[in-house]
């Protein structure tokens, strides 16, 4: 039989327990308005973009879904905020290609590179990219990905 | 008032002395050891004493503490000291018998919830006064600042938990050693003239 006494103490336990939740949960509702309102005011200089990551490997890609990037940012910028990117630039290209993500990098003797592929909503299709990723301009709404594949195998199958 | 001793009175001299200090020293945000001595303050002298013990440290405080004048807030913060001093008496009413270790762990839930009485009373000092001063319906401006002083509230009983649940029984143990103390040191000294 617990003890009245006990029995008071552990009320007054939970009492503090549940008041501090509370205080605690209205904290990150303030700090959540806060980033939604800062959301908005941006969002005429900003926009929303869908970039998927698969490394190569037997496990699924990552997606980074509602990535807030800035209006006219380039797919090269987009990929830089969602993963540890190096690139090179071939000036007389004027175009960038991807050496490694995340420390995935370009590889001659098996043969494997990155890719980026952009969704046709008009086809419901992976369309491969043919341009630097600096040149292929995002717009809001886009769903990119990027593969680590062959490039012995051509055209290379696009994400599943 | 209860009359006291000057050996009682000497005591209560040095503890708020010793709250003082620690109150007006720099320290991380909600750190702080005044509710802990106010508590004690209570247990060792009785509610009133410790009630006006409390009120006295955060009338002081509200003038000298490094985070500036207390001004509008300082009433609510004397209020809600005292109430954590006469808490202090009142306890040591119910304490009588009870195991050491049930009593540190009683300690350490009044003082979460003491601290959260304490911190939602000076809460209400700030509603009002944003209230006052840039009139926001007093509801919503305690609603605000009750929520946007989360994470303070959380230092602040965390902190006092542990201070109450591992310090108070310590600490009464061995000032009870002072006040009354006559025999214990007649006997000491008689020892050392027999050395």
């Amino acid at each position: 039989m617990v003890k009245k006494r006990t029995l008071a103490f552990a009320t007054l336990a939970i009492s503090v327990w549940a008041a501090l939740a509370t205080s605690v949960l209205g904290y990150y509702y303030l700090r959540f308005q806060e980033y939604v309102n800062l959301s908005r005011e941006y969002e005429a200089v900003t926009m929303k973009v869908d970039i998927y990551i698969h490394y190569g490997n037997e496990t699924n890609g990552i997606w980074h879904n509602n990535t807030i990037v800035p209006l006219g940012a380039a797919l090269l910028n987009a990929t830089g905020l969602v993963a540890d990117s190096q690139f090179t630039y071939w000036s007389e290209l004027g175009a960038a290609f991807i050496d490694s993500l995340d420390g995935v990098a370009n590889n001659v003797t098996k043969g494997k590179s990155w890719f980026w592929w952009y969704w046709d909503t008009t086809s419901s299709k992976w369309i491969l990219g043919e341009v630097g990723a600096n040149q292929r301009m995002l717009h809001r709404r886009d769903i990119v990905a990027w593969t680590y594949q062959s490039y012995e195998i051509w055209p290379p199958p696009p994400p599943s | 008032m209860p009359q006291l001793s000057v050996r009682q009175l000497a005591l209560l001299s040095v503890l708020t002395a010793v709250s003082l200090g620690i109150q007006l020293t720099p320290r991380p945000p909600n750190v702080e050891f005044t509710s802990l001595f106010t508590f004690l303050v209570g247990i060792l002298y009785g509610s009133l004493v410790g009630g006006f013990f409390g009120g006295f440290v955060m009338f002081v405080n509200g003038f000298l503490s490094p985070w500036g004048f207390a001004g509008f807030i300082m009433p609510f913060q004397i209020v809600g000291m005292a109430i954590i001093g006469f808490a202090g008496g009142t306890y040591k009413r119910y304490v009588v018998g009870v195991h050491p270790a049930q009593v540190s762990a009683e300690v350490a839930v009044l003082g979460a919830f003491l601290t959260l009485l304490y911190d939602t009373i000076t809460t209400v000092g700030v509603a009002v006064q944003s209230t006052i001063i840039y009139g926001i319906p007093w509801h919503i401006s305690l609603i605000a600042t009750f929520s946007a002083g989360a994470l303070f509230y959380l230092v602040h009983i965390v902190s006092n938990t542990a201070l109450f649940g591992s310090g108070l029984i310590p600490l009464i143990k061995a000032l009870q050693r002072v006040p009354g103390g006559e025999a214990l040191w007649s006997k000491k000294e008689l020892l050392h003239s027999q050395h």
